[in-house]
């Protein structure tokens, strides 16, 4: 790649401010070349996303919009989840109001191949999924990343409340300024060579700022409710959706003992649990039990107290490293090991192919939970982060 | 940008004098064509004045002609009123069908009619052989389009026909995309019905006909008025109708001059898409409309190429789109015997008569180089 680029995502400008001129990325594509600065913008037909979309429009990029379909949903339900028809018509009238061209980029197959399955499977296994981190390794940042450049784009950009700093030689990914909207934590098995075609403009700003832009460019999906469930979920039960899609022979039922080998009773399969699991264990006793560890071996749930959810540290497997190829010693940096809590002081060291992460808390944390990511960070910097695979004593 | 409008069978722009006659009815034709009053009078006469030159245009007498609301209500018409009044129908039609009698036979099927699919080859071609023996089975109507929207393909009616009639059964056929694009006649062909629309061609949208032949009749499908002599109510659409009328007055007036153009264009548009590496043309190259190209570009993603095209100020087409916009794979490539994938990679091209030649040239050059980049992009990538 030539040249340095010299723009921060995270820069001082205001929202709609006009950007200065931005470095291009090499490209020795006659049409592309011809096109100054495409940028595809990730349109899931939220507030966000369309912000997105109206600052790069605004600041003069080409922009042009995709929206991923990534399942069906009946024609004739009227479902409020991201994705279903209703959001893509939200998409569309976003775009219409920008006047950006617009298309619907079908990613069914994988999305049920990457996502759905493995969300699944997890399950199965008895561990908690993180289906948003799956979407945006295989799915946002990988071909419609591609496609994007496909497309002649010199950027793909989502609503993602990150930052990418360009300062330095290489790029890093940061935290969003907004610390309760932060969505760096799902971003960091990104191919680290994805970082410098990929734009995140709301990374800068509140989300209180993001809803006035909307509102002030008149945009449809202003007032547009949040979207907290897992998407292709919709507003039900995730442990019902999984149910549905395993077959009896799939599910694993076993006993609910206490940590001290007490039968307490009995359950139908292990893909119901969570670690740190409080309710629905439909068992009386004299204290409050949590889920501390699932055994998919003999479908094995062990309960316990609060504090039995302690651990020391973790191991995580198939790291991606962002900031670099792989720590050059033992890292001293935070981590955080879902995405609702704070990132805590924590010791790294990595086995020899950087791809299992050994991490030692300062503090023991509560229910390590396997199959959630664990991410590194250092300050706003996301170090790089792996999955879960289990927690240490 | 100056665009390349190619996606004729979509619809196409509409003709200049097309535009003036729907106009001229707005501004000047106020009535009701049922009406008694001279309002009423002037908007009857051009209802039957389109009638004529409709009938004029495809070879068939005025009364003859039923107008609607398009062709998807023609073909509804069609197959839902021989459902009706057939005491044991057997309907058939061919697997590359616009989904406006396809999924009316599926639905007609579901509701216990007797139905099945006629199956074409790998060029899109039909099978006789298939039909003789269905035809021997009790079949009482078969539904074959002239043409074909996706690859172009054109059916031999004439063959279709005299099979039909000798089992004693009904052809319907849709001439949708012929209209304007080849030669054909009405009576001269022998179909039993016929369905029409001129949009394809510069004609405007909404409007269409049903044409019966004489002795059989065609019933209404919807209720609530009595236009069109009882088979299809509500108020005509009197500008529509003028503009139809000012459609197929220039197929008469432009038809043969049209199709030398097409063919022209045709020429010129392939002899450059021929270049492209790994460029498959599909549908029946020997029997095809002179507007119509359907490419497959070897590994590349039709839905791909159409968003770069697009961009790049070409536009085509692949497949139908759902509800949300997306692309599904076309049920004619489909049925053809493409696998999903190998499906997916087709795009259709299809032009006008004012398409100019020498942009068609420059955007087949366009299409060089996006299939080019794409195919550089996923190779970089993987």
């Amino acid at each position: 790649m030539k040249g340095q680029n010299t723009r921060t995502d995270s820069g001082a400008q205001g929202a709609c401010a006009v950007a200065g001129p931005v470095t291009t990325l090499e490209d020795d594509d006659a049409i592309a070349g011809a096109v100054k600065d495409r940028v595809v913008v990730a349109m899931s037909g939220g507030v966000d996303s369309s912000v997105t979309a109206a600052i790069l429009a605004r600041q003069g990029y080409d922009a042009v919009g995709i929206s991923m379909r990534l399942y069906s949903t009946p024609q004739e339900s009227y479902s409020k989840s991201c994705c279903s028809p209703d959001d893509l018509f939200d998409a569309r009238a976003v775009a219409d109001t920008l006047e950006i061209p617009f298309y619907v980029a079908n990613y069914e197959e994988e999305f049920q191949k990457r996502v759905i399955s493995y969300f699944v499977e997890e399950y199965r296994r008895g561990r908690t999924p993180n289906p948003c981190v799956a979407c945006n390794d295989h799915l946002k940042f990988d071909i419609l990343l591609e496609r994007s450049l496909a497309l002649g784009a010199k950027f793909l950009a989502t609503g993602h409340f990150a930052r990418i700093d360009r300062s330095g030689e290489e790029p890093k990914l940061l935290r969003g300024v907004d610390e309760n909207k932060d969505q760096s934590y799902f971003l960091f098995g990104l191919p680290r060579e994805a970082l410098s075609r990929i734009m995140f403009p709301l990374g800068a700003m509140e989300k209180e700022e993001v809803r006035e832009v909307a509102r002030s460019l008149d945009l449809e999906t202003a007032e547009k409710p949040e979207s907290q469930e897992i998407c292709f979920v919709g507003g039900g039960d995730y442990k019902e959706f999984v149910a549905e899609l395993l077959s009896e022979r799939e599910t694993t039922p076993g006993q609910i003992v206490t940590t001290e080998g007490e039968v307490l009773g009995e359950h139908d399969g292990i893909h119901q649990f969570t670690i740190g699991q409080r309710r629905g264990l439909g068992i009386s006793y004299h204290q409050a039990l949590y889920v501390k560890a699932i055994r998919p071996e003999d479908g094995t749930v062990v309960v316990g107290s609060r504090d039995d959810l302690l651990s020391r540290g973790l191991v995580a497997e198939r790291c991606n490293w962002l900031s670099f190829d792989r720590p050059a010693g033992p890292l001293e940096c935070e981590v955080k090991i879902r995405y609702g809590s704070h990132a805590v002081p924590a010791l790294v060291t990595v086995g020899d192919d950087a791809h299992t992460a050994f991490v030692e808390f300062e503090e023991p944390q509560r229910a390590v939970t396997p199959g959630q990511a664990a991410v590194f960070y250092r300050g706003d910097e996301v170090l790089g982060g792996g999955w879960i695979e289990e927690p240490r004593k | 940008m100056k665009r390349l409008y190619l996606d004729w069978n979509a619809t196409a722009p509409v003709l200049p004098q097309v535009r003036d006659a729907v106009m001229k009815a707005l501004e000047a034709v106020p009535g009701n064509a049922s009406s008694v009053h001279r309002e009423g009078q002037s908007a009857r006469a051009v209802v039957e004045r389109t009638r004529r030159s409709v009938a004029k245009a495809v070879g068939a007498p005025a009364q003859a002609v039923v107008f609607t609301g398009g062709a998807t209500e023609s073909n509804n018409q069609v197959l839902r009123h021989h459902v009706r009044t057939n005491a044991k129908p057997f309907v058939v039609c061919t697997a590359v069908e616009h989904p406006s009698v396809l999924e009316v036979v599926e639905d007609l099927a579901k509701e216990g009619v007797k139905t099945a699919v006629w199956p074409v080859d790998r060029k899109g071609r039909l099978d006789m052989e298939w039909l003789e023996k269905r035809l021997d089975e009790g079949v009482t109507l078969v539904s074959a389009m002239w043409a074909n929207n996706e690859t172009g393909t054109i059916f031999d009616v004439a063959s279709i026909v005299d099979a039909v009639h000798e089992a004693g059964a009904l052809l319907h056929v849709d001439a949708t995309q012929a209209v304007g694009r080849m030669e054909f006649d009405f009576q001269a062909c022998g179909a039993d019905y016929m369905t029409l629309s001129f949009h394809k061609m510069g004609g405007p949208k909404g409007v269409g006909a049903t044409v019966v032949r004489e002795g059989l009749k065609v019933g209404a499908i919807m209720s609530g008025g009595h236009q069109e002599r009882g088979r299809r109510p509500g108020t005509e659409n009197v500008p529509a109708l003028a503009g139809l009328d000012a459609a197929a007055k220039a197929v008469v007036d432009h038809g043969e001059m049209w199709i030398e153009a097409l063919k022209r264009r045709k020429a010129a548009f392939l002899e450059e898409l021929t270049r492209i590496e790994g460029v498959e043309f599909r549908g029946d190259q020997a029997q095809q409309l002179p507007n119509t190209v359907n490419a497959a570009f070897d590994g590349v993603d039709g839905e791909d190429l159409l968003m770069a095209l697009d961009l790049e100020g070409v536009s085509a087409s692949s497949g139908s789109a759902c509800t949300a916009g997306s692309l599904e794979p076309s049920h004619v490539i489909l049925a053809m015997g493409y696998e999903e994938k190998r499906a997916r990679e087709s795009v259709r091209f299809s032009f006008g008569p004012s398409t100019p030649v020498e942009e068609l040239a420059r955007g087949a050059q366009k299409i060089a180089q996006v299939v080019k980049r794409l195919r550089r992009i996923d190779a970089d990538w993987r």
